[in-house]
């Protein structure tokens, strides 16, 4: 039921690095990271998605099931749209970060990578059998396009018009006459879009779209998601305990909607108050390391939980778990044993290049 | 300059934060009420994206928010700043560079 | 045609400077834009309004305009006095914001002798003494193109002789204020289709004689070219912009060839929306391109907007007219202010109009909330086959949905009617304009995140909520199944009177007094389309849209309309709903405009100690389904809509002559069903408590139908609901049809002695075959619909 193997590994170039997240192993780097990052922030980035996995929910409990373990609202959730949410355990811990789109039988789930197997026994355990859940990676790839240039790729790939197609929207297309699905969602912040098509067409969907794009691994993909501040689950807690409020994941958690799995977990966490919140950072220096302590003429004052070079800022930069009197941007820490310094900044670190730029096909 | 004389003590860090603390919670407040979110304020971080997947904003929101951060901190807001609606904090940076002065307890806040 | 604008004061000056390629946007005079950064428009300059001193009705700028475009459109008709005497004319105009600052003003000023602007339409019929159907679209930037959609469907219907049509709106702060908060205007005059920066604010009236061939024919009118189609659809997109794909505004157009039998390739001309807005116009390349194909570089599009600017409410009528221009002298319009370097993929007639023989035009309008119209004029009456060969379809009830004071949906209602339990009580409401104190019918709001997700539901005002959520009640009731119907064809259609007066009044308010603080989110609350669109967004309609004002009347007009577009097949599910708030400013303006009191004791109908009455929100939802898709999913219907009527009165004053209206309007909707008296046992009154209203409504019923009628007057449970009122009466006929429950008339304790009728004074029940239903727009219009059993 799972496969390590993307359906595009046949395409990739032999001097592709590889890195195992959870159930999966993903291409992280094809060439470069200066390269395949450039092309996200200038043009556009070709990604594969397979270690991201497509789990069907379906049959006439299908709405009452997703909507029970889901943080956002579903039961207005039409097929032209989709949301992207948690699923919690019932002690309020997160399991994945997904995003689910309506289907005329039930609901398309789409984890985060690595997590499919977790994702679909948390599923299966909870439903008790009252939806069939089937895992749809073996037979349905998926890629995305991001960068400021993403919807010429898309326009180029698919054979319909994607005009108009408002973000988290969904439409039905045929990408070389196979039916195909498109989403405008992303990780990055850039312009983004998501196909689904048979992974029959894995080869030719690759090609096409690989000719016009520049294909990047996960590190690019995680680089910019650092930058845009889109939670990653697998690294924004660093070795602490994963938590909502401790990735500061409140905003994918619609706390009015009224029941969910996990609800009265959260909110009992949140009634008591966190300790740390986390802070976005960027570095005077290269030195930073997941635990590596920050704070004020030797007092600690908290840790780094993830950091990663930025190519657009030509240094580190990351998420830092501050004590809660200190969790503010604008200020500036000491790296404790060391002569460096982080300044502490908001979210985006980095103002993704497609805002402020249209996304127009004036010509066509 | 020396690694003490760049960066600052605890507690000239503890006063700071408080203060950036006060600002983004009536940013929050202004969005909830100006914006007739239905969520909680405090709900609301600092750092979460607000339009798109975030708290769901469109364009007319924008304008809406525009109007509420030139009535709270007398801030006009014209239509190349784009980033500055990435996050309340963002929004913040935004004021604290842009306003004159600091705001002043005479400006009704809401 | 008779067309007022800045360009033109009449439709010759207008035609000539169509051709001169004049623009006449410019400073503007006569409206004080205050802090608004624009302060340019197309202003009718030197305007002299008509004196008529016989006409006592309340007008302003946009009315006077509207009065001057249809005694210009009436002179060159050839319609003389002594001929329009012996025929039946409407009047069907659009507005956007005609009264709204005068109205603001009444609200505000504790000036009893003050009353409201009245509307276009009803200012044009009692000026020009025409007593047929006065129709007021509102729904926005569209709302010509919809009155004159709804006029031509009445001439269709034979239920008119000849109907005036058109649309009038004068320059207002109020809508440069909107319009600057959304950052909407140009500060330049615009540039539709070039620079694309934004839109210029524009002022007048147009107004078309339409008549059916035979009659045009028959009289030797000088015809001015056919309107072949009408076709309407919504986008369910989003409230303020139009969907990217422009798939929506095709479709309408496409509808409108298809009834036109037109093919696409036979336009010669389309005068576009062509706001100058880069969202409208962005969008209409997207639905030119979907329509036309590959000859689009090929097919003239202008935008004279960018010579009057836009209109609002007045643009589908001025649009038509340059259209119909185009075609009788025989030139293209042009877009000015076009940049040099124009697009060689469309041909926008820059800047210079251009000779061509134009067969067949196209008058395209979109409106805030979604709502599209497209319209097509043909040269001369074309010889082809009868369009409709086929019988009509019969039109069913097949969902109910309601949300007022007699509760949250259909069954809580069906108990209070059929109990009689009232539900008017002392109630405290307030709005922007004050507070209003004494008995009226409120009800609690319906909760977030029911019948709408909570994203959507931020977004809408108390009316759009209302009516989302009656709308998914009726829905429900009707046991549709979303998965296999096509929900999406279902067209909307909404009444609404006092829908957005406390918005606009808010918004007015906070414009004047805080200048730039006027909040962009509440302007857009401030169409009354706007709940038409939100319900099209959030269930996913895409339908025929659009939005009736015009009192209770608008909302039998409404039910005549949806049920006329089921009979001639162009839709086969149509919501009709009616919706109204009880709210400060509307207790304001009804009281004065009906000369209605508000009682201190209870709402009596009917009775001797009948003293006032009382106002009531409610919103009212009505699946109307043509017999034959109801047959094919086994739906159960309520009851079948029959013939129906609407009189327009020449008098303000409520005199006796109401009576005769009232046996009018019944006796014309009785035999249109092909019905006499004796086979109606059920009437559902327009009676609201006011003795001397209500005893000219019940010497009529008692004239006609004596005793053999069972007589109810809902008002007494519900108070007076303004744009519900005509659903919540076919609410109660429909529980009559289908289940025989008959709804009693709540204090009447002492009846009216001298009209022998039979009320419905205490719960009970009996078979009901046919019923008729009232309501009247006092002094101004009366009307009459009559349901039988779908037995």
């Amino acid at each position: 039921m799972m496969d390590d193997h993307s359906h595009f590994g046949a395409m990739f170039p032999p001097e592709t690095v590889f890195q195992t997240i959870g159930d999966s192993t993903v291409p992280w780097r094809f060439s470069t990271l200066d390269e395949e990052y450039g092309a996200l922030r200038s043009s556009t980035a070709l990604f594969d998605l397979s270690g991201c996995g497509l789990v069907s929910v379906d049959g006439p409990d299908a709405e009452d099931v997703v909507g029970r373990l889901f943080t956002r609202e579903v039961e207005f959730l039409t097929p032209e749209t989709s949301s992207m949410g948690l699923l919690l355990d019932a002690h309020g811990r997160p399991i994945d970060i997904v995003t689910v789109f309506r289907t005329e039988s039930g609901f398309l789930v789409e984890t985060s990578v690595g997590r499919a197997t977790s994702t679909i026994a948390h599923i299966e355990r909870e439903a008790a059998g009252r939806v069939a859940v089937r895992d749809a990676r073996s037979t349905t790839a998926m890629l995305g396009f991001e960068g400021p240039l993403a919807w010429e790729l898309a326009e180029a790939v698919i054979d319909d018009p994607i005009t108009g197609l408002p973000f988290q929207g969904v439409r039905p297309v045929t990408i070389g006459g196979t039916d195909a699905l498109v989403s405008r969602t992303g990780f990055t912040g850039e312009y983004g879009f998501k196909v689904m098509f048979p992974s029959r067409h894995a080869g030719t969907v690759w090609a096409k779209a690989a000719a016009q794009s520049v294909p990047a691994g996960h590190e690019t993909l995680e680089t910019a998601m650092t930058e845009f501040r889109q939670p990653i689950l697998h690294r924004d807690a660093g070795n602490d305990e994963l938590s909502v409020i401790g990735i500061g994941a409140n905003w994918l958690v619609d706390l009015e909607k009224a029941d969910f799995l996990g609800r009265d977990s959260l909110l009992a966490e949140r009634d008591a108050g966190a300790d740390e919140l986390p802070v976005c950072f960027v570095s005077d220096s290269d030195g930073l390391r997941v635990g590596t302590e920050l704070g004020a003429h030797g007092e600690v004052l908290g840790h780094v939980v993830h950091v990663v070079f930025s190519p657009g800022l030509g240094t580190q930069c990351g998420i830092a778990r501050l004590h809660v009197d200190v969790a503010s941007s604008g200020l500036v820490f000491e790296v404790l044993g060391t002569s460096a310094t982080v300044s502490t900044v908001s979210s985006p670190i980095l103002i993704p290049a497609s805002w402020g730029q249209l996304m127009s096909s004036r010509s066509g | 300059m020396t690694l003490t004389e760049r960066t600052m003590t605890a507690s000239e860090l503890r006063s700071r934060a408080a203060e950036r603390r006060e600002l983004c919670a009536q940013i929050k407040e202004m969005l909830v009420e100006r914006l007739d979110l239905p969520i909680d304020a405090d709900w609301i971080t600092d750092d979460q994206p607000l339009f798109g997947r975030g708290l769901e904003l469109d364009s007319v929101d924008a304008l809406e928010l525009a109007v509420g951060i030139d009535d709270v901190a007398d801030v006009t807001i014209t239509d190349d700043q784009v980033g500055m609606f990435g996050s309340v904090n963002r929004v913040v940076d935004f004021v604290e560079t842009h306003r004159n002065g600091p705001f002043s307890a005479s400006s009704t806040l809401l | 045609m008779g067309v007022v604008c800045a360009v033109g004061r009449n439709a010759e000056e207008f035609a000539s400077a169509l051709r001169a390629a004049t623009c006449g946007i410019g400073p503007v005079d006569h409206v004080e834009t205050h802090w608004t950064p624009c302060d340019i428009g197309g202003e009718v300059k030197q305007f002299e309004p008509l004196p008529m001193p016989e006409l006592t009705l309340r007008r302003d700028r946009g009315v006077d305009l509207a009065l001057t475009a249809a005694a210009e459109a009436l002179q060159t008709s050839g319609l003389d006095t002594a001929a329009r005497n012996a025929m039946r004319i409407g009047v069907s105009m659009g507005t956007c914001q005609n009264g709204v600052l005068a109205l603001c003003e009444l609200i505000e000023q504790d000036e009893p002798s003050l009353r409201p602007i009245d509307d276009a339409a009803e200012v044009v019929a009692r000026g020009f003494a025409l007593s047929g159907p006065r129709i007021a679209a509102s729904n926005a930037c569209s709302a010509a193109g919809s009155a004159i959609t709804i006029a031509r469907d009445q001439l269709a219907a034979g239920t008119a002789d000849v109907m005036l049509a058109g649309g009038a709106d004068a320059l207002a702060f109020f809508t440069y204020a909107g319009f600057s908060v959304l950052h909407s205007l140009d500060l330049a005059p615009c540039s539709p289709y070039g620079r694309s920066e934004g839109l210029t604010l524009g002022e007048g009236a147009a107004v078309l004689v339409l008549e059916t061939a035979e009659h045009a024919l028959a009289r030797g009118a000088p015809i001015l070219g056919e309107l072949a189609g009408c076709g309407g659809s919504a986008d369910g997109y989003n409230p303020t912009a139009p969907d990217p794909t422009g798939r929506y505004a095709a479709l309408a157009l496409r509808r409108a060839l298809e009834q036109a039998a037109v093919d696409p390739v036979a336009v010669d001309y389309v005068n576009g929306h062509g706001t100058g807005t880069p969202s409208n116009d962005e969008m209409e390349r997207a639905a030119f391109r979907l329509v036309f194909g590959d000859r689009t570089p090929e097919v003239p599009i202008s935008s004279t907007k960018s010579m009057v600017g836009h209109t609002l409410g007045a643009a589908g009528a001025i649009e038509a007219a340059a259209c119909l221009i185009a075609i009788r002298d025989g030139f293209l319009p042009p877009t000015v202010n076009m940049p040099p370097g124009a697009p060689q993929d469309f041909d926008f007639v820059p800047n210079m109009s251009r000779s061509q023989r134009v067969r067949v035009a196209v008058s395209n309008n979109y409106a805030f909330g979604g709502s599209n119209t497209s319209l097509v004029f043909t040269e001369s009456v074309r010889q082809r086959p009868p369009a409709r060969d086929r019988p009509e379809n019969d039109v069913l009830i097949t969902g109910l949905g309601a949300v007022g004071g007699l509760g949250h949906g259909l069954s809580e209602w069906a108990d209070a009617l059929a109990q009689g339990r009232s539900a008017v009580s002392p109630v405290e409401v307030s709005d922007a304009s004050g507070v209003f104190k004494g008995l009226g019918v409120v009800t609690a709001p319906p909760p977030a995140g029911r019948y709408a997700s909570r994203a959507d539901w931020r977004k809408m005002n108390s009316l759009a909520r209302l009516c989302v959520a009656s709308t998914r009640m009726a829905l429900h009731d009707s046991h549709l199944d979303p998965n296999r119907e096509q929900l999406d064809g279902i067209g909307t259609l909404l009444a609404t009177t006092c829908g957005t007066l406390k918005e606009m009044n808010a918004f007015h308010r906070s414009a004047l007094v805080d200048g730039g603080d006027a909040s962009p989110l509440s302007f857009p609350h401030t169409a009354a389309t706007a709940a038409a669109g939100h319900v099209c967004t959030v269930i996913g309609l895409h339908g025929p849209m659009l939005t009736i004002a015009g009192g209770s009347v608008g909302g039998l007009l409404a039910l005549e309309h949806g049920a006329t577009l089921i009979r001639h097949g162009d839709a086969e599910l149509v919501l009709v709903l009616g919706a109204d708030e009880i709210s400060h400013a509307s207790v304001q303006v009804n009281t004065r405009k009906d000369w209605q009191r508000i009682t201190h004791e209870a709402v009596r109908p009917f009775d001797e100690r009948g003293d006032g009455t009382a106002f009531g929100t409610a919103a009212v939802a009505v699946l109307l389904e043509s017999e034959e898709h109801a047959r094919r999913r086994n739906a159960t219907p309520y009851g079948r809509v029959l013939g129906s009527w609407v009189e327009g009165s020449l008098v303000e004053a409520c005199d006796a002559t109401a009576t005769d209206l009232w046996v009018e309007t019944m006796s014309r909707a009785l035999e249109r069903s092909q019905l006499e008296p004796s086979d109606v046992s059920y009437a559902v009154a327009d009676a609201r408590g006011y003795r001397s209203l209500d005893e000219l409504e019940l010497a009529a019923v008692a004239k006609l139908f004596g005793p053999n009628v069972a007589l109810t007057a809902p008002k007494s449970l519900t108070g007076l609901c303004m744009g519900a009122d005509a659903l919540v009466n076919l609410l109660v006929a429909s529980l009559a049809l289908r289940d025989g429950t008959l709804t009693p008339t709540a204090n009447l304790d002492r009846p009216l002695p001298e009209f022998v009728v039979r009320h419905v004074s205490a719960p009970s029940r009996s078979t009901v075959e046919h019923a008729i239903v009232n309501v009247a727009s006092v002094g101004s219009a009366y009307g009459s619909l009559v349901v039988g059993s779908a037995r």
